[in-house]
């Protein structure tokens, strides 16, 4: 039982996580309808921000790389939409799917540069607190995760369904051109959902960065378990992104603790596949 | 003759006779190595230029035609051909059993459904170490050596595999073209124009997306059969999705529907690249910047683009 408690709680935490990628690719799907794959790479640069801070300003400061790592998210997100997907508005939907995977690419091969591309570890002092609570075991570090990953999520639900501006963003997701002759402007919307995307991807690299190895290639795993988050819940939903990151961090860590450790990874898409045969548009209809 | 064919005709003699100048061992390597994407760049044509299946498990079955065929020759001592022969047709079979459930599946969930199970190809494939040999697989024979009429053929020499792999281009190119030119293929393009129009007027769009992806994957598995032998050892990457990426980045940058696609594609992204001073580093960047610039400027990649410059261009790009 303790065992299983302990499972549970180490497949909340990297469901979370997964949850909080998820949730930045569903929107940006629900707006543009491209599974927006750079995020894996906006995600990387959100490690090396709380790297370069943690190593300028001091381990005590992690927490506070989470401010730079907002602004950075913001200008990158503007940027990349301008550049690669505003132009490619109007193309076929598998052309911004493609644009996005070479946008990827030009990100990876930019930190390698950038930043040497050795694969290295962030000194978080939260690393080394651990906390015993009942039968479970955790680091800080995987709580902050934890408690940080649901915080933002909540953040974002609560501008998706309660403010204007999420307002704004349902209505274009649902129905571009109907918004657009409520005087919704489908460009300004498109920006602000990448902002909100790319902004959650930044900070959800800096919360899994000392949890990880911080490398130019880190993100490449996590966005493509998003990916199939995003798919699992139905692309577009967001409490189907949040969902479906719960239930693949736990199915992954049953399955890696109850059949086989050395296939972990192939437990997420296999449930991804099976799921797919059986539900073609996600848990959650859109 | 019309110049047109005299052009054709000069490009293919200067193909042929590409062994008979270049003797760096290198350069017919790399050259090999281009006709090998050639080839799986045409095969995934079919599927995605000519049916409009987005698929990111190309490579999968390349790798998994190179392994079946390979595990076939060391573990069960079967001959080169014969092996090659019956690892393309497990190969096929296995295309056939992920394609059939996979491919009722529609839209962005099925390039993500085959995301997926490319990823999981390859995880198998290296963790499946007692069959597989793991990280690598070598060992795997050589073509042996054969004589014909007192005449001694080294089947393994690289210039020998430089004729087998543009053998095989041209074949599947043919193959390809009788493929799309006939009834069957009509029914790609009109499933690929509309998938529910197609289905209204009777056809049957889950079976002729079937024999598309099973058609594509069977000529991957074969060229990655002779890959296995060419290399002699083989590594789990050869199926991954990153593999797949490149191909797919390939027929994009190349165009679509076009053996001038086919063809340039391979060819920009995979000299170039080389020519490159730091290569190693700046390959994602230049292979992603471009993706980009050509998907924005050249929706129908480089041929497409060359084709529309002007009506007499449409006619001398095949």
């Amino acid at each position: 039982m303790a065992e299983f408690l302990q499972y549970t709680t180490n497949g909340l935490i990297a469901g979370s996580s997964y949850g909080l990628l998820a949730l930045a690719m569903t929107l940006i799907y629900g707006i543009l309808s491209v599974p927006n794959f750079a995020l894996g790479g906006i995600y990387a640069l959100g490690a090396f921000v709380a790297f370069y801070v943690v190593q300028w300003m001091g381990p005590g400061y992690y927490l506070f790389s989470i401010v730079p790592a907002v602004l950075i998210g913001m200008i990158i997100a503007i940027v990349t939409e301008r550049l690669v997907f505003r132009p490619l508005y109007d193309a076929p939907h598998a052309a911004g799917f493609i644009a996005a995977l070479g946008l990827y690419s030009i990100l990876e091969g930019s930190w390698a540069i950038l930043f040497d591309p050795t694969w290295r570890k962030i000194a978080s002092p939260y690393n080394d607190i651990v906390l015993q609570l009942g039968p479970i075991c955790l680091t800080m570090q995987r709580l902050i995760i934890l408690v940080f990953c649901l915080l933002f999520a909540l953040a974002t639900y609560y501008l998706v369904y309660r403010t204007l501006t999420g307002k704004k963003i349902r209505a274009a997701s649902e129905n571009k051109s109907v918004a657009q002759l409520m005087g919704i402007s489908p460009f300004t919307t498109t920006t602000m959902t990448f902002i909100v995307g790319c902004v959650l991807v930044m900070i959800a690299g800096v919360l899994d960065a000392p949890a990880a190895l911080v490398g130019a290639s880190m993100g490449l795993t996590p966005i493509t378990k998003a990916f199939i988050v995003v798919a699992l819940g139905g692309l577009g939903s967001v409490p189907g992104a949040i969902m479906g990151g719960l239930i693949l961090g736990l199915g992954e860590n049953y399955g890696a603790a109850y059949i086989s450790s050395m296939y972990k990874d192939l437990f997420s898409y296999g449930l991804f596949i099976v799921v797919l045969l059986i539900l073609p548009n996600g848990l959650y209809r859109r | 003759m019309h110049p047109r064919f005299i052009i054709y005709f000069l490009i293919g003699l200067a193909v042929v006779l590409v062994p008979v100048f270049v003797q760096s061992n290198y350069w017919i390597y790399m050259f090999t190595m281009v006709g090998i994407f050639m080839v799986l760049v045409s095969s995934l044509d079919l599927a995605y230029g000519h049916t409009g299946l987005v698929s990111l498990a190309h490579a999968a079955f390349f790798g998994i035609g190179a392994y079946s065929s390979a595990i076939l020759q060391l573990k069960l001592a079967v001959p080169i051909l014969p092996a090659l022969l019956l690892g393309t047709l497990i190969t096929a079979i296995i295309a056939a059993a992920i394609g059939w459930p996979m491919l009722r599946i529609r839209g962005p969930y099925f390039v993500l459904g085959t995301l997926a199970i490319g990823i999981a190809i390859e995880i198998i494939i290296h963790n499946w170490d007692g069959l597989t040999g793991g990280v690598s697989l070598s060992g795997i024979p050589m073509f042996p050596e054969v004589t014909i009429f007192g005449t001694t053929f080294d089947l393994s020499s690289k210039r020998f595999f430089y004729y087998l792999v543009l053998a095989v281009l041209v074949v599947t190119q043919i193959l390809i073209r009788r493929i799309v030119n006939s009834r069957t293929g009509r029914t790609f393009a009109s499933i690929r124009e509309n998938e529910d129009l197609a289905a209204a007027l009777g056809m049957n769009v889950s079976g002729y997306k079937l024999i598309s992806f099973v058609a594509a994957s069977t000529i991957a598995a074969f060229m990655g059969g002779i890959y296995a032998n060419y290399m002699g050892a083989i590594e789990p990457e050869i199926a991954g999705s990153h593999m797949s990426f490149n191909l797919l980045v390939m027929i994009v940058v190349g165009g679509t529907r076009s053996i001038a696609g086919a063809v340039i594609g391979p060819l920009l992204l995979w000299f170039v690249p080389e020519f490159l001073e730091a290569a190693q580093m700046y390959r994602p960047l230049f292979f992603g910047a471009i993706l980009i610039i050509v998907i924005i400027f050249m929706p129908t990649g480089i041929a497409g683009k060359l084709r529309s410059l002007h009506p007499r261009m449409a006619k001398w790009i095949p």
